[in-house]
């Protein structure tokens, strides 16, 4: 479980080497825990694959949640009155149901 | 108003319909718009198919809400996005994704390499330069092209914030199967969105 120092390895974004690539990605999102923390920490310093992977992981993370607010996320943001009316009338049927 | 559950009473109020009803549609106003914003990305975008999913899952949240499966305590906004993931779920398996015989665990890390060795260049682009330069409908095009159940794992974890363990729930599988599917949908979603970048010749 050595890490794999690969030439060029940084001109491909997000290759880790596959048998970290869940640890690395755990990493990014802070999920990783105990010993296999300490480890991936450890491989991704001295790893020239899964080093940039992790910067590239930690970067695509931010930009995802980046997209809560966006312009996209904030239109249309209510269910059409078809739908409102459906649930409405779903509603009266469980309420006489009891 | 809120949601009146004391720990001596598990069973929400039964008192009177109209004030549960207001009571829900209160709930329902709070997390109308996350509910929409989240089933619209699980749904790669598809509005009609986000909103009959929200509308399903609210409904059952009322079921669930007037049965008294609603416990005190209990995370509205997480309880919902658990019923709306659980309904997206029977939704694609439904639509025979699992009956195809493709694992999608264990093929798209394949294809994840193989798009990714493709896209090698010569030249390094910085990470955050390359995340920089991506435009929102680029990044939700890249997300709707995920499988629905790395999508279903990206969104809950990454963007809605979700824990693993919650997502585990709503998913309805193991914590180490989020963490290797949310990997792959990662890879592959980088992936993505440096062959955008290259095709926009911002790599």
């Amino acid at each position: 479980m050595n890490p794999t120092p690969t030439k060029g390895a940084e001109d491909r974004p997000i290759e880790a080497c596959s048998h970290m690539e869940d640890y690395v990605s755990a990493l990014a999102d802070n999920s990783l825990t105990g010993p296999m923390r300490w480890y991936t920490r450890l491989h991704v310093l001295y790893c020239s694959r899964c080093g940039p992977a992790l910067k590239g992981l930690l970067a695509l993370r931010a930009r995802l949640k980046a997209l809560i607010g966006t312009q996209a996320d904030t239109k249309a943001t209510v269910l059409t009155d078809e739908r409102k009316s459906a649930i409405d009338h779903a509603m009266d049927t469980l309420d006489k149901r009891e | 108003m809120t949601i009146h559950q004391t720990p001596d009473d598990a069973r929400p109020i039964r008192a009177d319909v109209d004030n549960r009803r207001t009571a829900y549609k209160e709930v329902i106003g709070r997390h109308e718009a996350h509910l929409l914003r989240a089933s619209r990305r699980m749904c790669g975008g598809q509005e009609d198919r986000a909103q009959d999913l929200v509308q399903d899952a609210l409904i059952r949240g009322y079921e669930a809400f007037i049965d008294g499966r609603f416990q005190p305590g209990t995370n509205e906004r997480a309880w919902l996005l658990r019923i709306l993931t659980n309904l997206f779920i029977n939704d694609y398996q439904k639509r025979n994704k699992w009956e195809s015989g493709v694992d999608i665990d264990h093929i798209t890390p394949a294809e994840a390499k193989q798009s990714s060795n493709g896209i090698a260049s010569d030249g390094d682009v910085p990470h955050l330069a390359l995340m920089a330069n991506v435009m929102d409908e680029s990044l939700e095009n890249a997300l709707a092209g995920l499988s629905d159940e790395q999508r279903a794992c990206v969104v809950l974890v990454d963007i809605e914030g979700a824990e693993y363990k919650d997502a585990a729930a709503a998913l309805d599988i193991p914590i180490g199967t989020v963490r290797s599917r949310l990997a792959r949908a990662r890879l592959q979603l980088h992936a993505l969105l440096y062959n955008y970048a290259q095709d926009r010749r911002l790599a």
